[in-house]
């Protein structure tokens, strides 16, 4: 690691690249939600995932691997439809409250399910909160001879995925997110552009936590930490329970020390 | 007796966990009113910066500064959000998402920051969000009774205003009322609710008490009054059901135990509930159908043509009510059914005039059993829409 200017790692700049990655999709998704006046269900995807992401686990899946990320992905849909059938009319809420019942529920039922598979899964509830964007520029993968944060990746992967979708449904979007039932009137499928934007919306939440995996020297995960808006608190799979956020964090200032910029 | 048979653990946890149910009920259904249920979230979310702050000024894992530093960046918090409705044109849900990411972002850094240098006694304070509902002492039990006490009661004093600017911001502001303050007033209970409560329940728990028991309750009625009742009784309730099937199964944790439990209540409520709920809704169509049926058959009866297809249902009904008989040659009205038949006419001719000349009042009034216009509609109103009706003709 030689200084590219002083005090500055190169670590230090694929973190601010990798957050740059991952932000980015983020706002894309976000001009819809908040067009939507879905402001909030980026923060409750993020928890609502929890169930979805264990179950895929306890069913062989591999954290960050696809079976966990379709597992968050039908998590979202089912707290989606949970939001949509409390906010009918029928009910007499509105759709904050409605994304309340949803996104506490589906939570609930994902630490209920930790804890009795605690055997099996090893989740530590404390970093479904707290993530280590800082550790993510540690676990690489080559690139034509070059070291990338997978993070980076993924981030870019998705901002190019979610971009071309809505590159290709704009107007759709738009006119299902202002008038749906003009939408609908026209012969829009509504409720697939919906189900689209969710799924966008599910996929960059949870990529983060696919990708902030620090290097594993022995199984040991992170996750990622993204201190604005929507898309903060991303839930992971960490081991061993309860003591991952202390020991990556121990480890990031071992490696911070070797490195030279340590402060301890 | 009680105390024999249940653990003094348990009974403690219960009492805290009931008490934090019942007042999060209540605060709640306003905040759900208000559209601001997720209010509790970000005050949660927000008292993290508050809590890290504290620590670093004292120096030590002090309970009651801890609290005061949360409470009152869990304020700035909600003032934030109260000042972002108020002086821009964000909407609700972006300025909470807004306040949320902020400062949640800020108690991250504070605690990472905080954490990261071991400082002493600072270990567990990332954990301060979850809360330790199994880990309630008798003290905390009092002062969350105690808060519970205070919030009810302040609830029950402001009811009418917050009823108000619950349900019609602009009248409130143009009849003189302070909106500001009273939202500022909600809120301020929203805040002290949930950092209370964090150490015991965690802030999805707060959240989820104070969301889905006055979801649940808004099924069963559609007084305000009642509804604040009902959700802080619902709360109690799925407080208590939760502690004691924790309590029962082992490795069960408490909290996410009672937010099932309000989620089963407000299911069981959503189907349940008379007038509300899915089954009286569905019941409530299917007398609607039959009841547009007969009238169909009727009318086709009293024109001389045959019953209609598709009206079986009505004919087995209208023959057991007398309406029709069985004649010689098919099925003939009776006397009661030609009465009927003809008030069914009127009704139908008189909704078809007030829905060509007063659509809005038709939407208003107008239901799927064709009542009487002059029993829904005010009077005078009544004989406006006749007289236009009549200048139109």
């Amino acid at each position: 690691m030689s200084p590219v200017v002083a005090g500055i790692e190169p670590f230090h700049l694929w973190n601010i690249a990798t957050a740059m990655a991952v932000a980015a999709p983020c706002a894309l998704v976000g001009t819809l939600l908040v067009a939507r006046r879905l402001s909030l269900l980026g923060d409750a995807i993020a928890h609502a995932v929890l169930p979805g992401i264990v179950v895929a686990v306890l069913a062989g899946g591999r954290p960050g691997g696809w079976l966990t990320m379709i597992g968050a992905v039908a998590a979202a849909i089912v707290t989606a439809s949970i939001a949509t059938a409390v906010s009918s009319n029928s009910i007499g809420v509105g759709e904050d409250a409605a994304t309340g019942v949803g996104f506490t529920t589906m939570f609930a039922l994902g630490v209920i399910l930790v804890s009795v598979a605690a055997s099996r899964v090893d989740l530590d509830t404390a970093c479904v909160l707290y993530g280590e964007l800082e550790l993510s520029a540690f676990d690489t993968v080559p690139v034509v001879g070059l070291e990338i944060p997978r993070g980076f990746i993924t981030g870019c992967l998705l901002f190019a995925g979610v971009g071309l979708a809505l590159w290709l449904t704009w107007k759709e979007q738009v006119l299902a997110a202002f008038d749906p039932a003009a939408a609908r009137a026209l012969g829009l499928p509504v409720t697939g552009l919906s189900v689209a934007l969710l799924v966008g919306t599910a996929l960059t939440t949870v990529s983060g936590r696919a990708a902030r995996r620090p290097a594993p020297p022995r199984r040991r995960r992170g996750g990622g930490n993204r201190h604005g808006g929507r898309c903060d608190r991303v839930p992971r799979r960490v081991a061993p329970r309860h003591r991952c956020c202390r020991n990556d964090r121990r480890r990031a200032r071992g490696l911070v020390r070797r490195g030279g910029a340590g402060r301890s | 007796v009680i105390a024999a048979l249940v653990p003094y653990n348990t009974l403690v946890v219960a009492a805290a966990v009931a008490a934090v149910g019942l007042a999060a009920g209540m605060v709640g259904a306003l905040a759900v009113l208000r559209r601001r249920a997720l209010a509790g979230d970000a005050a949660a979310h927000g008292s993290l910066a508050g809590v890290a702050t504290a620590f670093l000024a004292t120096g030590r894992r002090d309970l009651g500064w801890l609290l005061v530093g949360g409470l009152v960046t869990a304020l700035a918090t909600l003032a934030a959000l109260v000042a972002i409705r108020r002086w821009t044109r964000t909407r609700d849900d972006a300025a909470m998402a807004l306040v949320l990411g902020v400062s949640f972002g800020a108690g991250v850094a504070l605690v990472t920051g905080i954490t990261a240098r071991g400082l002493p006694d600072s270990a567990g304070l990332e954990q301060f969000l979850l809360g330790h509902t199994a880990g309630v002492t008798a003290g905390d039990a009092a002062l969350l009774a105690s808060c519970a006490l205070g919030a009810a009661a302040l609830v029950a004093l402001g009811l009418k205003e917050l009823t108000l600017v619950a349900f019609d911001e602009a009248f409130a502001a143009a009849a003189g009322w302070p909106v500001g303050l009273v939202d500022l007033g909600l809120v301020g209970l929203i805040a002290v609710m949930v950092v209370v409560g964090l150490p015991a329940a965690g802030a999805v728990l707060v959240t989820a008490l104070l969301v889905i028991p006055p979801v649940a309750a808004r099924q069963w009625t559609d007084r305000v009054g009642t509804m604040v009742l009902l959700a802080g009784l619902l709360g109690t309730l799925s407080a208590l059901v939760g502690v004691v099937g924790s309590a029962l199964v082992p490795r069960l944790p408490t909290g996410p135990v009672v937010v099932l439990a309000a989620a089963a209540l407000a299911a069981v409520s959503a189907v349940a509930a008379p007038g509300r709920g899915w089954w009286s809704r569905r019941a409530a169509a299917r007398r609607a159908l039959v009841a547009w049926h007969e009238g169909d058959l009727l009318a086709s009866l009293a024109r001389g043509d045959g019953p209609p297809a598709g009206a079986d249902g009505a004919l087995r009904r209208a023959l057991a009510d007398g309406l029709v008989a069985r004649g010689a040659g098919g099925f003939a009205l009776t006397a009661a059914g030609t009465a009927r038949a003809a008030d069914l006419a009127r009704r139908r001719e008189a909704w078809a005039r007030i829905l060509a000349t007063a659509p809005d009042d038709a939407r208003a009034f107008l239901t799927v059993d064709l009542p009487d216009p002059a029993a829904v509609i005010d009077g005078a109103r009544l004989a406006e829409i006749r007289a236009a009706a009549e200048r139109c003709r």
